[in-house]
């Protein structure tokens, strides 16, 4: 806030981990908090979390990043609650900190007990998030019984543990923690072979598994096949080290998938690219075998060198696929990611724009739909002028659940209220949404699957297959 | 643009309306889609509930919104909250607005569009071809991975610097394994050449796998490891026993996992083929050129350990690549928990709970698991022997061409002509196995079989369709032993019908078929006549059904019918005319009115000759039409002349087939025991007569004209009588009791043979429950004190009445002899509960004891005692004034209802009006006497 004083209120080595500074940012200044510090080749270099931003934005910043004038802010007691955003500024110190600045001293108990937590930030092992504790148990019991999305556990995972990734020909940054082996992260790179999904430190081996590596696509059934994707069905307990492989590379770009059990529980359906080589993976959702919350996703990732290219969409529309043929409402496992959230809001709101400016304009839906012509098709009949539908119809011929739709309506502000009744109205807007969307596939700039490509039954499993013993 | 203004201002004039407006959207309520220019946008009005909370306006926020389904603590991040808020202001603003917005704004991630500059280098294997169907594939990556050691640059190192420079050392004899070597007389190169980086890695995968396997917990003290030695013994060890019958025995007591690459060893060994290359093995060259594991350690072994031990317990004995780290069994739950490294842990479930017969079950099942695997290995097994022949015998034929085209040039260039046959490769001859038998013998074998062959399908087919043995061998046993090989020329094999299976399938089929049919049918001629009266054994019974087209209604609800018959239980299914009488019988040539005469003992139809005094009788009753009876009378009479009694048997209701009337000389009727499903147990019976009541009754008071006219019957009767059963007289009044309550026919059909009755429910054909409940309803408004004064000056009415009735009816029998069988008619009035308790009870009067049980028993429930009580006072009332109805009859058929009843004071009074109604008590009991 004060830009101009600059003089310094703290100095570098009152810095302790957990401790939350201001940072140049973006040319601007942004809070951060201290994950980790390491000196190398002399310079001290901070792991910082900016507030507000995602993790994957996190870094490693020089000393002379940090904004002195302004102040520094400690880690707040342990036993206080955590949820407080705004900060109380109690102005803790712990001893370390306090011999150097001139802050007052708080009493010795608080001290004793901030020491405690530094020396447990020194270990590895420790710093817990206050309040984790409690949490922790309902967590661990909530992995038992299903998903494989939840927070993170552990404050050694919030740090960042490899810098580069070469995966086939794509060199790429990996935004989260991954628990690959720990003398991988010691190297500046890791290989990952591009269809094995195999992880090599070294070069050389990296290179002597390639001239050995006959894999040429995922190890499971093609389920579908058109001019630009497969996709593949992957039993996670008959490919055990290919699925682990698959997971590992993907903990590294989302956050909130876990690790923690094995695979064997999930199918995986790859999304695969046809190169001269071979298949090579461009993005995967996981799907319990068997959910008992109606989940048709676990984990869902396009790999960030294929990001912002419309796979991610492309994922969505085949799991949607998949529940159709299951005859079954899913909806993705939560917490969503942010860009999860935005991919699935992007293709929910250009399926409910199709359908309901079609349903309102059975001309369009002529027009539109090459498949009109086929009385089997399931779309909406095109009657013409007012037409009706309830939420649950309209979440039956998507496979939504009913919740998803309301938030796509809501998002759209779709529905109004009319003389005290409820009612769609495709807005100009809503009309400029579906033109586009109706441009972008005939000037073939958006894939769309067929349906009718999709050569798969959904698997069924016994109930001593669904336990997932070794 | 008719979108509602920006929702700040459209909120603020709402809020007003904001309470009215709370109602959610319904799911299942339609909502109607409107496009926009169909309204004046004035009504429209953004549902303030579904405004997004991460929208920039402040009053919507605190609205409940729709969960985006993001984690709450990211849900404040700034690039996020950039992008809704752009796309929230796009769908409310203008077009410009949402097109710069919405494309400025983003979510930033960390760069991944680099490309490696060297990728191609390491992906250049051969072009992947995409099959036309789509791939299945199943295979592991470990199976796709070869040889699972990867060298890495110490490794490098170490195989550039040391091993390729000196090692193999030259001499045979050398430093390791140098008599080993000795015996090895492999090619020179073999030896010589120096160590491929696949073979250095086999080396090391092989150590690893080894040391794995023998040593698993090595990590806790690598100074332990193995020496070269023991390890190379190990090796060998395991490369020969591998070669033993069962491959995978070997492990014994645990069986591990094999890996790809040992897997690979074991196979050759078994195949005796090398080099084992699978589609697994990428570049089948280098593949090919890999030495054996055996050769590969004597030339290379030792220095390779010691640069592998140094990095093994480098690493502190555990393996050399770096490996996932899993859960760790000694270290504490909470570091399991919290190291963030260990993945994957193993689901814990809960185990299912096991039994001895799960146990077995599963035992079993392994079992048999283990056996078709095992055959499914030796198939395969043998596939691939016999395939590695083929290819064998390919390779020599090959060799025998270049031999043979060799030795053309070298004959051209000598010149030796003759001899060509040997430069063309000989059609191999089918192998014929023909045994030296005699030819004439084939010859004449060889007639008999082509004779034989084209009647064999026919005279198969037709023979119920066998089995396949069809196909098996249309031989005679005796000849096949010596059976020839025969080959026919195509023109002289006989034409032999081709038969598909399914035609054999159908004809079995259809024969199955056939033979349940005909089972069905017999069964069918067997059951004739039968009744199921399992649940009804007591004969005879009352039924109170009124439905006449329900001819087999069940009987097993008539009450009291089984109470009367575990009372008097005796069954006498043998024949009821006993010898003697059946001698009599036979004797007089007479005919019993109601029976069949028959000559012999093997029970011949003879012609019956009517009683003369039967003449008569009919006679007299043909006349009397008071009763509108001629219908029946006269069929009986005609009936009578035409020796036609199959009326007595089977009714005049229905004419049925005499099929089964036909054993005369058969028991009246039989009870036969059959087993049903589930061990059930039913009886059945056949054949029950109707009772002609009047001709017994004649027939009966003449028996001492009988005797007198057959003095040798008496002569032989005499002697017998000390046999109370065999007693001629009992046993015809046996027979008659017997015929008096064996009719057996349910109150509908009686009433058909007795439309006389002219009970007030029969006249206007309400049924008796209805008329039962009208009754009881009605009498129910009455005191109980008036009703029972009622009853006790009606009782003696009453009882004055019935004797008088009695008389006249008594005057009304004399007066004409033939009136229809009262047999059938006393059923009918009985039929009714209230009648039958009225009647058994009514000298009690007010005995309102001994109706609780009658109540519990009552179908047609009624509650009430006092619409009982009166019911029952009026309805014998209703029976006098019928005065066709013999009311003696009728009350003894309502006692014997209540034979249980019948020792009961109550009864007393009636006994005692009428002898009759005591002894019917029993119906069947031979036991019981009847008295007169």
């Amino acid at each position: 806030m004060t830009k101009n004083d600059t003089t310094p209120k703290f100095a570098v080595s009152d810095i302790v981990l957990g401790c939350k500074v201001w940072v140049n940012k973006e040319g601007g200044t942004r809070r951060a908090e201290i994950l980790q510090q390491h000196v190398k080749k002399g310079n001290q270099r901070f792991y910082v979390h900016y507030q507000d931003y995602n993790k994957r934005l996190d870094e490693w910043i020089g000393a002379d990043r940090i904004d002195y004038s302004k102040e520094l802010e400690y880690a707040k007691e342990k036993v206080e609650e955590k949820n407080s955003t705004k900060s109380s500024l109690k102005n803790l110190k712990n001893s370390k900190s306090a011999s150097a600045a001139g802050t007052p001293q708080p009493t010795t108990a608080e001290t004793l007990e901030d020491g405690e937590v530094d020396l447990d930030n020194l270990n590895v092992q420790g710093l817990k998030r206050p309040g984790e504790e409690l949490t922790r148990e309902d967590e661990l019991k909530k992995l038992r019984t299903g998903g494989s999305m939840t927070q993170n556990y552990s404050e050694v995972s919030r740090v960042r543990n490899l810098d580069t990734v070469i995966l086939g020909e794509h060199i790429i940054e990996p935004w989260y923690f991954s628990p690959y082996p720990i003398e991988l992260t010691e190297e500046d790179t890791i290989y990952i072979c591009d269809f094995t999904l195999s992880y090599f430190g070294s070069r050389k081996q990296f290179e002597r598994h390639r001239a050995k590596c006959l894999m040429k696509h995922p190890p499971g059934n093609e389920i579908y096949r058109d001019d630009v994707v497969s996709f593949w069905e992957i039993d996670g307990r008959r490919q055990r080290t290919w699925c682990r492989n698959l997971c590992l590379l993907s903990k590294l770009f989302l956050d909130h998938k876990t690790l923690y059990y094995d695979v064997d529980p999930f199918l995986f359906y790859v999304m695969t690219k046809r190169l001269a080589q071979g298949h090579h993976v461009v993005g995967y959702f996981s799907k319990e075998k068997e959910s008992a919350d109606g989940y048709n996703v676990a984990c869902i990732l396009t790999l960030p060198c294929y990001q912002k290219k419309g796979y991610g969409k492309m994922l969505i529309q085949f799991l949607y696929m998949l529940s159709k043929v299951e005859n079954k409402n899913g909806l993705p496992e939560k917490p969503l990611s942010d860009l999860g959230l935005l991919s699935y809001r992007a293709y929910w709101t250009d399926v409910l724009v199709k359908l309901l400016v079609e349903a309102a304009n059975p001309h369009l839906w002529k027009q539109n739909n090459p498949a009109a012509s086929d009385p089997s098709s399931d779309l909406p009949p095109p009657k013409a002028g007012l037409l009706e539908m309830t939420i649950e119809d309209i979440a039956n011929t998507l496979n939504m659940t009913t919740t998803d739709v309301l938030h796509t309506l809501s998002t759209l502000q779709i529905t109004k209220y009319y003389r005290g009744l409820h009612v769609v109205v495709i807005t100009d807007h809503i009309m400029a949404l579906y033109e586009k969307l109706i441009k972008k596939i005939k000037d073939k700039k958006k894939h769309e699957l067929d349906p009718e490509k999709l050569q798969w039954t959904p698997p069924s499993f016994t109930a001593n297959q669904l336990r997932f013993g070794w | 643009m008719a979108v509602p203004p920006a929702n700040h201002a459209s909120s603020g004039k709402s809020s007003a309306r904001q309470l009215m407006r709370q109602r959610k959207i319904s799911v299942k309520a339609p909502l109607p889609i409107y496009n926009q220019n169909e309204f004046a946008g004035n009504d429209l009005e953004v549902e303030p509930l579904l405004l997004s909370h991460l929208g920039s306006n402040q009053q919507a926020r605190d609205s409940p919104a729709v969960e985006t389904g993001v984690d709450k603590n990211e849900e404040d991040e700034v690039h996020l909250r950039q992008v809704i808020n752009a796309a929230q202001q796009a769908l409310q603003g203008s077009d410009k607005d949402k097109s710069n917005a919405a494309s400025s704004v983003y979510i930033p991630t960390p760069d991944a569009s680099r490309l490696w500059p060297i990728a191609h280098k390491y992906y250049n294997d051969s072009v992947f071809v995409e099959p036309d169907s789509y791939i299945k594939f199943s295979a592991t990556v470990e199976d796709t991975l070869g040889i699972e050691y990867n060298m890495d640059e110490v490794d490098e190192e170490f195989f550039k610097n040391t091993l390729v420079k000196e090692y193999p050392k030259e001499s045979k004899s050398n430093t390791n394994g140098g008599d080993a070597s000795a015996t090895t007389n492999g090619a020179a190169s073999d030896d010589s050449r120096p160590c491929s980086e696949l073979e250095f890695e086999a080396i090391c995968d092989k150590f690893e796998k080894t040391i794995e396997a023998k040593q698993p917990f090595l990590s806790m003290d690598p100074s332990t490891i193995l020496s070269y030695k023991e390890l190379h013994h190990i090796i060998l060890q395991e490369l020969n026993s591998a070669s033993t019958a069962d491959p995978y025995a070997q492990s014994g007591a645990d069986p591990k996992y094999i890996s790809t690459s040992s897997l690979k060893e074991k196979l050759s060994k078994e195949l005796n083929f090398k080099p084992f290359v699978t589609t697994f093995d990428k570049e089948q060259e280098s593949t090919n050129n890999i030495r054996s594991i055996s050769k590969l350690l004597e030339l290379f072994g030792e220095p390779v350990y010691n640069h592998w031990k140094a990095r093994k317990i480098e690493r502190k004995g555990i393996s050399i690549a770096p490996s996932l780290k899993f859960e760790d069994p000694s270290a504490t739950e909470k570091d399991n928990d919290n190291d963030p490294y260990i993945c994957f842990r193993r689901r814990e479930f809960r185990q299912a709970r096991k039994t001895r017969r799960a146990d077995n079950l599963g035992a079993e099942r392994i079992r048999s698991l283990h056996r078709s695997l095992k055959r499914a290995r030796e198939l395969v097994l043998n596939v691939c022997q016999r395939e590695l022949l083929k290819l064998q015998s390919w390779e020599s034929e090959q060799h025998i061409f270049k031999l043979r085209s060799e030795a053309k040039s070298v004959k051209r260039l000598v010149g030796i002509k003759g001899d060509d046959h040997l430069f063309y490769p000989h059609k191999r001859k089918k192998i014929v196995v023909v045994e030296p038998v005699d030819d004439g013998e084939t010859d004449s074998y060889r007639v008999k079989r082509e004779k034989k062959r084209p009647q064999e399908p026919s005279s198969y087919i037709p023979a119920q369709s066998k089995e396949p043995r069809l196909f098996a061998t249309p031989l005679q046993p005796e000849a096949s032993s010596t059976q020839p090989y025969v080959k026919l020329p195509p023109s002289k094999i006989p034409d032999l019908d081709l038969v598909s299976v399914s035609s054999i399938l159908q004809e079995k089929n259809e024969a199955l078929k056939r033979a349940v049919a005909e089972k069905l049918r017999k069964r069918k001629e067997l059951d004739r006549g039968w009744v199921n009266i399992s649940y009804d054994p007591h004969q005879p019974f009352f039924t109170f059904a009124t439905n006449t087209s329900n001819k087999d209604i069940e009987l097993s609800h008539i009450p009291y019918s089984s109470v009367a018959a575990n009372f008097l239980h005796q069954f006498n299914t043998s024949n009821v005319i006993s010898d003697q009488l059946k001698r009599a019988l036979e004797d007089t040539k007479r005919p019993l009115p109601g029976t069949k005469t028959f000559s012999g003992s093997n029970g011949e139809m003879v012609n019956s000759k009517p009683f003369p005094q039967l003449q008569t009788l009919l006679s007299k009753h043909l006349n009397n039409r008071e009763n509108g009876s001629q219908g029946y009378i006269a069929q009986l009479l005609a009936n009578i002349e035409n020796h036609d009694f199959s009326s007595y048997t089977n009714g005049f209701g229905d004419v049925k087939d005499s099929s089964d009337t036909e054993e005369v000389s058969g028991p009246m009727f039989r009870l036969r025991k059959r087993g049903g499903r589930a061990n059930q147990v039913f009886v059945d019976r056949r054949g029950l007569f109707q009772r002609p009541t009047k001709e017994i009754d004649e027939w009966l008071s003449t028996p001492p004209d009988l005797e007198d006219n057959k003095p040798d019957e008496t002569d032989e009767a005499k002697p017998l009588n000390k046999d109370a059963y065999l007693n001629k007289k009992d046993a015809m009044s046996r027979l008659d009791s017997q015929w008096r309550f064996s009719d057996d026919f349910p109150e509908y059909d009686a009433g058909i043979m007795q439309p006389f009755s002219l009970e007030p429910s029969r006249l206007n054909y309400i049924s008796d429950d209805t008329q039962s409940i009208r009754f009881g309803s009605m009498l129910l408004s009455k005191s109980y004190d008036l009703l029972r004064e009622s009853a006790h000056s009606r009782l003696s009415a009453i009882q004055a009445r019935m004797r008088a009735y009695q008389n006249s009816r008594q005057l009304q029998q004399d007066s004409n002899g033939a009136r229809p069988q009262p047999g059938a008619s006393a059923n009918s009035p009985a039929s009714r509960p209230p009648a039958s308790y009225s009647s058994a009870n009514m000298s009690a009067g007010s005995g309102v004891s001994s109706y609780n049980s009658d109540l519990s028993r009552s179908q047609s429930g009624y509650t009430l005692l006092q619409g009982l009580q009166l019911q029952r006072l009026q309805l014998p009332l209703h029976a006098g004034g019928a005065s066709n109805v013999p009311m003696k009859s009728q009350i003894s058929q309502a006692s014997k209802g209540f034979s249980s009843q019948k020792r009961s004071p109550n009864l007393r009074g009636l006994s005692s009006t009428d002898p009759h109604s005591l002894p019917y008590g029993s119906p069947r009991g031979s036991s019981v006497e009847l008295k007169k």
